[in-house]
C-alpha cells in the first residue's frame, strides 16, 4: 500500500532519508515546474524548488497535519519565489518561449495534443496563447502565483488561500483582477 | 434608477463550482439576466480554459542530477548537532576552550599588546587638538614654537640656542 504525503512527512520528520527521497521524486517536477512558472528561470527554479525541499527536511517537524502535505509544501516553495521574485525584481520583458533556455525550438502548439488541426488556425492559435501568458508575465506576484495554482495545479480556491497565507476571499479578489486584466489585453 | 451589484469576485468561484448552494443560485439567477456578467463569465471560462491546456512547460533536466545535487546541499547544510545541544557535549566545548586558549595567548605573546594605531585614531587625535587651539594660542611660548616652526627654525634648535639672549 502506497504511503501517503502526510505519513511521509512524518517520517521525515524522524530523520527516514528514504521517507524523503520518496518526497521528493513524487514533487519534484511539480515544484520545479511551479517555480519555473512564477520565476521563468530554469536555473533559479532548479535552485528554489531543491531549497524548498531542504526547508521541507528542515521542517517537517512542524508540519502539523493541519492542512494537505501539497498545501504546506507549495506554501514553502511560493513563499521562497516570492521572495526571490521580490529580492530580485526583474521585471524584464519575459517571453513564454525562451530561446536562450534551450526549449530545443518547440512551441506551445507542437506541445499540444492537436494533430488534426488547420496549421493556419494552429498559427493563430498560437500566437494568442503567446500573447495570453506573457500577458499572465505581466501580472502582480500575487495575481500571478494565484492563477498559476489555479490553472496549473487545479487548487481549489481554499488552498490557494493557504498556500498564498491569506483570507479566500482575497483568492477572489486576485483571480478577479488577474483574469480581468488578462481579458482587456486579450481585447475582449 | 437601482442598479444591480454585479458578482463580479464570485464568478470565478461560481466557475469553478465552489460556491454555497445559496451564493450559487444567487450568482445563477445575477448573470442570467445580467448580460455584462455573462459576457465577462463566458470570456472568463475561455481564459482560464486556454490557459490550462497550454501551460508552457519548462526546460527539461535530468532527475538523478536534480535529486544528487539536491542531496548534495543538503548533506552541506547538515549539522552533526543542532544549537543548544552541542554545548552539552563536554568533549567540543573542552576542545573548543582549549583552541581559544591558544589563540589568545599567540594574539598577546609579551603581555603588552598595544593596539596599532588607525588613521580613524590619528583623525580623532587632530580634531580633539584642534578643537582647543583656540586655549593653546593664549600660550607666548606656543606661539613662539609655531612660530619657528613656520621659519623652519625649530630643526636647528641646537644649533642656534648658543646664539640666543635670553
Amino acid at each position: 500500500m502506497e504511503l501517503s504525503d502526510e505519513v511521509l512527512c512524518q517520517r521525515v520528520a524522524n530523520r527516514d532519508e528514504a521517507a524523503f527521497d520518496l518526497l521528493v521524486e513524487r514533487y519534484q517536477e511539480r515544484a520545479y515546474r511551479l517555480a519555473w512558472s512564477i520565476l521563468r528561470d530554469a536555473e533559479e527554479a532548479r535552485d528554489l524548488s531543491q531549497e524548498a525541499f531542504i526547508r521541507l527536511y528542515q521542517a517537517a517537524e512542524s508540519f502539523g497535519q493541519r492542512a494537505r502535505f501539497s498545501t504546506w509544501f507549495y506554501r514553502i516553495l511560493v513563499n521562497l519565489c516570492l521572495d526571490h521574485r521580490r529580492k530580485h525584481r526583474r521585471w524584464r520583458g519575459v517571453l513564454v518561449v525562451d530561446r536562450s533556455e534551450d526549449e530545443s525550438e518547440t512551441s506551445l502548439i507542437e506541445r499540444q495534443p492537436a494533430p488534426f488541426q488547420d496549421p493556419v488556425e494552429d498559427l493563430g492559435k498560437e500566437q494568442t496563447m503567446k500573447v495570453l501568458w506573457t500577458a499572465v508575465d505581466q501580472l502582480s506576484p500575487q495575481q500571478r502565483a494565484a492563477l498559476l495554482l489555479q490553472v496549473q495545479e487545479e487548487l481549489p480556491t481554499a488552498e490557494i488561500a493557504n498556500v498564498l497565507k491569506c483570507s479566500e476571499a482575497t483568492v477572489r479578489v486576485h483571480l478577479h483582477r488577474a483574469l480581468s486584466t488578462l481579458r482587456k489585453l486579450m481585447g475582449k | 434608477m437601482w442598479a444591480p451589484r454585479h458578482p463580479d469576485t464570485q464568478l470565478i468561484a461560481y466557475l469553478k463550482g465552489e460556491l454555497a448552494d445559496r451564493d450559487h443560485r444567487r450568482v445563477a439567477s445575477h448573470v442570467s439576466t445580467c448580460a455584462e456578467c455573462t459576457r465577462a463569465l463566458e470570456d472568463f471560462r475561455k481564459i482560464l480554459q486556454d490557459l490550462a491546456t497550454s501551460v508552457p512547460q519548462p526546460p527539461e533536466i535530468q532527475w538523478g542530477a536534480y535529486r544528487a545535487e539536491l542531496r548534495q546541499k543538503l548533506e552541506g547544510r547538515r549539522q552533526p548537532l543542532w544549537g543548544w545541544q552541542w554545548l552539552l557535549r563536554p568533549l567540543p566545548v573542552a576542545l573548543s576552550a582549549a583552541v581559544a586558549g591558544a589563540l589568545l595567548i599567540l594574539a598577546f605573546p609579551s603581555g603588552t599588546y598595544r593596539p596599532p594605531v588607525t588613521a580613524d585614531l590619528a583623525f580623532l587625535e587632530e580634531t580633539a587638538v584642534a578643537s582647543r587651539l583656540d586655549l593653546l594660542q593664549q600660550y607666548s611660548m606656543l606661539e613662539r614654537l609655531d612660530l619657528w616652526e613656520d621659519l623652519d627654525v625649530i630643526q636647528h634648535l641646537d644649533t642656534i640656542q648658543p646664539t640666543r639672549k635670553s
